[in-house]
């Protein structure tokens, strides 16, 4: 079994975990943001640093990313550490000072303020949108510009073509600055641009999803399921609680 | 264009070649990369061509290396020998022409005679030689060996100067893991900048998984100053494509993909020609010279941005994603294109493989130093005397390459520092110029080789504005994809555009260099790793500087505008009124032959009337 220390212990690995993976199951405390434990690796925020003394090249590293890699010795918790997300910290305070998630990540890291120069940011880039929407097969809206302009936008800011107002976009942001409206015939994804009228279920009449959506979830099914994915939730429920009671005492 | 299948086959074609070479028609060859281009060698060679006629051969050739003396002719006499003139002005040229149909060498602006290129031809005995010129006498001309000597778009001209012979002895007598052993051998390191064991690189390749396999030349030169891999590109691109069928045999790839920066227009045109002539002549293909060996080139335009030189990046832009780096691991020689083993090397990396097989890794090591074997290609720009693309052993000092082979500042000025490595690097002040420029000493400074680019700073150059140069230029690169790269640059910048128009406090430099050594250690990859060096290395031995525009508001240097203010000197003003008619904004008023007056109030800063003035009577302080 391969094997790293992290802290001074030796931790037995499994193939494929990351650092961070190996720090959570082992209830060490690692800050994240642009992580999401459905959305794989990727890097970005910097706040997952932990320091490598040996096995990989030494310094810091984002442990998200990092391979438990069998020998690899690493500190989620020295000096260098601390600075390291101390200085993350500080520079997504100076971007999004308004935000309250970004200001109490902040000041559990032991930042309270900043004398940067300040945005009034809610965005700070961490990407889960655009990746949550790409693992839903979508990609509809997309990083645009580089460096400091850079922002998730619909192509060419406009009325998205292929968002199905599935809202995994909300649900991933970490500080609230993807938004919908729902209204009781209609979701608006405002960041998008893009307002989507619900559709009935044929069984109780509901208005509940959009028609992207519907078809969205028609190619992500069998055939013989797409009777099923066209009702409402608590139709649907009652359609598969039917079916599974069968399943259960007959077969 | 016959198909190449034995040695004979080749010799034969290296025959036409070197009958190319010394050819019985006068052949004048100019230097046409885009540096000779940029300085008017496209009208040269169509006066060149509308005097000489039939009577002497023109021929397009790559770079020389000195490009401050640009457009540069070279004029081969049957029986006599070559002689190099530039700058070669119009006039210069109608002249040569004439001299040619005489069978004479011209005598104006020679700048040597050159070595024979093949056989037996003499030198010519009543010019110096060129190799005593002091801008080539300290280089050694390796990888760069064919610029500007032969046609880029000449085969047989390649192959007479030895080219695809590497490529046979490979195939007929080395198995893959010797190639591979020969070039770990060798001590080559990846000339792109971080300097990895190139041999090393290819081993994991082929033992990371089976085929496919991929090799990528990494052409995606940005730093601003360098174009070692443009001259390499346009000058000698069959040397790059035999390197990279060496690999692909060594390696076990069947595909390759030349990355080249959509601006390098030039670069493209001759990379195409020749993966076109290689693969007429069998040596892309299938049943590669009649071996079991099958490679296959492509060639991909980059989209302009600089970090899609980072490896990673480059592999997301070739899938048709944005080019943004990922973390590693994975490495791409585990884990790149395609989620296959890919192995990129730099564009003088794959240069340099013939150059090893050929010669044996022993000729190879002669030059370098302990843990840098070979020679590198630098370029030595900014307010040196002497520009160009140099070749010096890596570990030549700094004072070689600036002060010897470029002949100090231009124009009498004093050298202040040399910037190595672009953005990425730092500078190196002239007190430090013992340092061999090699991996370990540079990074040692605090800069990094990086692909070779050398800005020389004069006197004239305010360090603070050189560092806030090139923050400007990597805050505009920075892809934004982590928090450090993206918002610390920015940062940084904030803090350097306060410094350098005098708002700035002493606890500004304290958070630049406390910023600097956070982002460094914390961003995602090189790009963002490596941006505040050229603060840092500023700070640390130029600090007087900075101090200077916080505590005094004053830019030594006389460069940050903010800062400076301009009068007229009445005793040495002759009332010409000159400055007057230059000024934009009506500062300068004054009667004809009195003693001019600027308005401070009204002046823009511009320096026209400094620069119109014949008198020195312009101050600035």
């Amino acid at each position: 079994m391969p094997e790293i220390t992290m802290n001074g212990s030796t931790v037995e690995v499994v193939p494929d975990e990351s650092v961070l993976d190996v720090a959570r199951r082992q209830g060490v405390f690692i800050p994240t943001l642009c992580h999401h434990a459905g959305l794989g690796a990727y890097g970005a925020c910097r706040l997952c640093l932990v320091e490598v003394e040996s096995g990989f090249r030494p310094g810091l590293t984002a442990s998200c990313a990092l391979p438990a890699l069998d020998g690899l010795v690493v500190d989620t918790d020295s000096p260098m550490v601390r600075e390291g997300r101390k200085l993350v910290a500080e520079l997504l305070l100076a971007r999004a000072p308004n935000a309250p998630e970004i200001r109490s990540l902040a000041s559990s890291l032991g930042v309270t303020g900043t004398d940067l120069s300040t945005k009034d940011e809610t965005c700070i880039l961490c990407g889960r949108c655009v990746r949550a929407c790409k693992a839903l097969g979508l990609e509809a809206v997309s990083f645009a510009f580089r460096g400091s302009k850079r922002k998730v936008m619909s192509p060419f800011d406009r009325t998205s073509e292929t968002c199905i107002a599935c809202q995994a976009c909300v649900t991933v942001c970490p500080t609230g600055a993807v938004t919908s409206k729902i209204t009781p015939d209609a979701v608006e994804m405002v960041e998008w641009h893009t307002r989507q009228e619900l559709h009935r279920c044929p069984s109780c009449g509901k208005r509940f999803v959009t028609p992207r959506m519907q078809t969205r979830l028609h190619q992500m099914t069998p055939d013989d399921q797409h009777a099923r994915t066209s009702l409402c939730p608590s139709c649907r429920r009652r359609d598969t609680a039917g079916d599974q009671t069968s399943a259960v005492l007959f077969k | 264009m016959m198909r190449i299948r034995t040695r004979e086959d080749l010799s034969d074609l290296a025959r036409e070649g070197m009958q190319r070479l010394t050819v019985a028609l006068p052949r004048l060859s100019v230097g046409m990369s885009s540096c000779g281009l940029a300085a008017g060698a496209g009208e040269l060679f169509d006066v060149l061509q509308a005097d000489v006629g039939s009577d002497a051969r023109l021929v397009r050739t790559g770079c020389l290396g000195f490009c401050g003396a640009e457009p540069l002719v070279e004029v081969n006499l049957p029986e006599k020998g070559r002689v190099l003139y530039g700058p070669v002005s119009e006039t210069l040229a109608v002249k040569l022409a004439a001299e040619v149909q005489a069978g004479r060498f011209a005598m104006e602006n020679v700048l040597g005679s050159l070595d024979p290129l093949v056989g037996e031809t003499r030198m010519v005995d009543h010019f110096p030689p060129l190799t005593e010129h002091p801008f080539y006498s300290r280089q050694v001309k390796r990888v760069s060996r064919n610029l500007g000597q032969i046609d880029p778009l000449s085969l047989e001209e390649y192959a007479a100067r030895g080219g695809y012979a590497a490529l046979f002895q490979v195939l007929e007598q080395m198995s893959p893991e010797e190639v591979i052993e020969e070039v770990k051998q060798s001590g080559l390191r990846g000339r792109g900048g971080a300097g990895f064991p190139t041999g090393l690189k290819w081993e994991i390749t082929r033992q990371a998984a089976d085929a496919p396999r991929y090799l990528i030349m990494n052409g995606d030169e940005g730093d601003p100053g360098a174009y070692m891999d443009r001259s390499l590109m346009e000058g000698d691109p069959h040397a790059i494509i035999e390197g990279m069928i060496i690999g692909a045999y060594a390696v076990g790839a069947e595909t390759g993909i030349l990355y080249v920066r959509a601006e390098y227009p030039l670069a493209i045109e001759r990379l195409s020609g020749a993966m076109e002539q290689a693969r007429e002549a069998g040596l892309l293909g299938g049943d590669i010279l009649g071996a079991e060996l099958r490679f296959n080139l492509h060639l991909v335009r980059g989209a302009g941005a600089f970090v899609s030189g980072e490896e990673t990046a480059m592999i997301n832009a070739l899938e048709n994603r944005i080019a943004e780096p990922d973390p590693r691991p994975p490495y791409p020689a585990e884990r790149g294109l395609n989620g296959r083993p890919t192995c990129i090397n730099n564009v003088e990396t794959w240069a340099n493989v013939p150059l090893i097989i050929r010669e044996g890794t022993k000729a190879f090591r002669r030059y370098g130093s302990t843990g840098s074997k070979g020679t590198k290609l630098f370029c030595l720009v900014g307010d040196v005397a002497r520009s160009g693309l140099v070749e010096v052993p890596l570990g030549a000092s700094l004072n070689t390459i600036v002060n010897e082979i470029g002949g100090g500042a231009r124009d009498g000025l004093q050298v202040k520092a040399v910037q190595t490595g672009g953005p990425s690097g730092g500078c190196i002040p002239t007190d430090r110029f013992d340092l061999p420029a090699d991996y370990e000493h540079l990074q040692g400074a605090g800069s990094i080789m990086g692909s070779g680019g050398l800005v020389v700073l004069s006197e004239k150059t305010c360090m603070v504005d050189v560092a806030r140069y090139f923050l400007d230029f990597t805050r505009h690169e920075s892809c934004g994809k982590c928090t450090p790269c993206r918002e610390g640059t920015e940062h940084l910048g904030d803090i350097l555009d306060r410094v350098t128009s005098g708002k700035g406090s002493e606890k500004d430099l304290d958070r630049l260099v406390q910023l600097s050594e956070g982002i460094k250690r914390t961003s995602l990859c090189g790009l963002g790793q490596t941006a505040p060096n050229p603060v840092l290395t500023s700070i640390e031995h130029f600090r007087s500087e900075y101090e200077a525009h916080v505590h005094e508001g004053r830019c030594p240097a006389g460069v940050c505008t903010a800062l400076l203010t301009y009068s007229i000197d009445p005793e040495r003003c002759t009332g010409c009124g000159l400055c007057s008619k230059e000024c934009p904004s009506e500062a300068i008023t004054g009667l004809k032959k009195e003693a001019h007056v600027l308005d401070a109030g009204k002046c823009i800063k511009c320096g026209a009337c400094r620069e119109v003035c014949a008198f020195d009577a312009v101050r600035i302080q």
